[in-house]
């Protein structure tokens, strides 16, 4: 069965609108031995997945989403002191403290037959990867990073509702 | 089922009239009602073949409606091309939908003998196919 778009992006309970493009990247790392008899042998190490989506709505409202860690709420002050007056809110983008906690979530990808497959990339968190502005439209890129524990999967494949309980 | 006749039941699910009533295949009879629909094949190509033999086909539809008052098909042509160029999941019976895509917008294809406005609209359907 071909898995088709368009596609639903959730991170967390948090359905992700107006994304241009999504990039998928898994890597495992790996390394050759060669025996004496002349055989290469190459084995795995550790898993790496991350997700780059390309937002062509980047108002601060569509931020907020993604980068919780970023988020000022109106009333609240900037990194450079100013106090946010929008209701909207501000995003402040700048390095978590040491003892910050990131803020995780599931992010899955859902095709649009019935019923839905589901790409899950475990326990992501999110930062800022890139701008870019072409002259007519900003473009943010948020990046997904895996951050699932060491016993945890980083990516699952499954119907939607065939698992159980989900997260 | 050949695939007209998918698209054209897939047409009246959404509520863009009847079939054999104001929507038709290949032409319209000549009893038909002024305000009337029609499908006509148009052709279309292999897109991809994967070496194991299945394909990606394009299918080519143009979806004529005809009517006296010309806002009326100015504005169901546009309400279909955005429904099929929206974030939908497109079904069709008997095939398996990579795509629906409204690939040539309405075209105004101007007045018959009896001062009805014609519009048309091209379809792409994309298939996969064992």
């Amino acid at each position: 069965m071909i898995i088709k778009g368009p596609f639903t992006l959730k991170w967390g309970s948090n359905t992700l609108q107006d994304i241009e493009s999504i990039d998928v990247s898994h890597e495992i790392d790996s390394a050759d031995f060669q025996t004496l008899q002349g055989k290469t042998y190459e084995i795995d190490g550790s898993y790496k997945v991350s997700a780059i989506i390309t937002l062509l709505a980047s108002d601060v409202a569509a931020l907020a989403v993604l980068l919780p860690q970023h988020f000022v709420a109106m009333g609240e002050q900037l990194s450079t002191g100013e106090e946010v007056t929008s209701e909207d809110g501000a995003i402040d983008i700048k390095a978590a403290a040491c003892d910050e906690e990131p803020i995780t979530n599931n992010l899955d990808i859902l095709s649009c037959a019935n019923p839905a497959n589901t790409l899950r990339i475990v326990d992501c968190r999110t930062r800022i990867e890139g701008i870019e502005i072409d002259g007519k439209v900003q473009k943010v890129q948020i990046k997904f990073l895996g951050d699932a524990a060491a016993d945890e999967a980083t990516m699952q494949f499954f119907a939607d509702g065939g698992i159980s309980p989900e997260s | 089922m050949n695939i007209t006749k998918a698209f054209v039941d897939f047409m009246q699910s959404n509520g863009f009239g009847t079939f054999n009533s104001d929507l038709f295949i290949g032409g319209v009879p000549q009893d038909a009602p002024n305000r009337a629909l029609w499908v006509i094949s148009a052709g279309g190509n292999s897109k991809s073949k994967n070496d194991a033999g299945e394909k990606q086909k394009n299918y080519l539809l143009n979806v004529y409606f005809r009517n006296i008052d010309g806002q009326d098909v100015y504005d169901t042509l546009q309400d279909l091309e955005e429904l099929l160029n929206s974030a939908n999941c497109f079904e069709l019976e008997g095939y398996e939908v990579i795509e629906i895509e409204a690939t040539i917008f309405p075209t105004d294809q101007d007045l018959d003998m009896q001062e009805r406005t014609i519009g048309m609209l091209q379809v792409t359907l994309t298939i996969y196919k064992d």
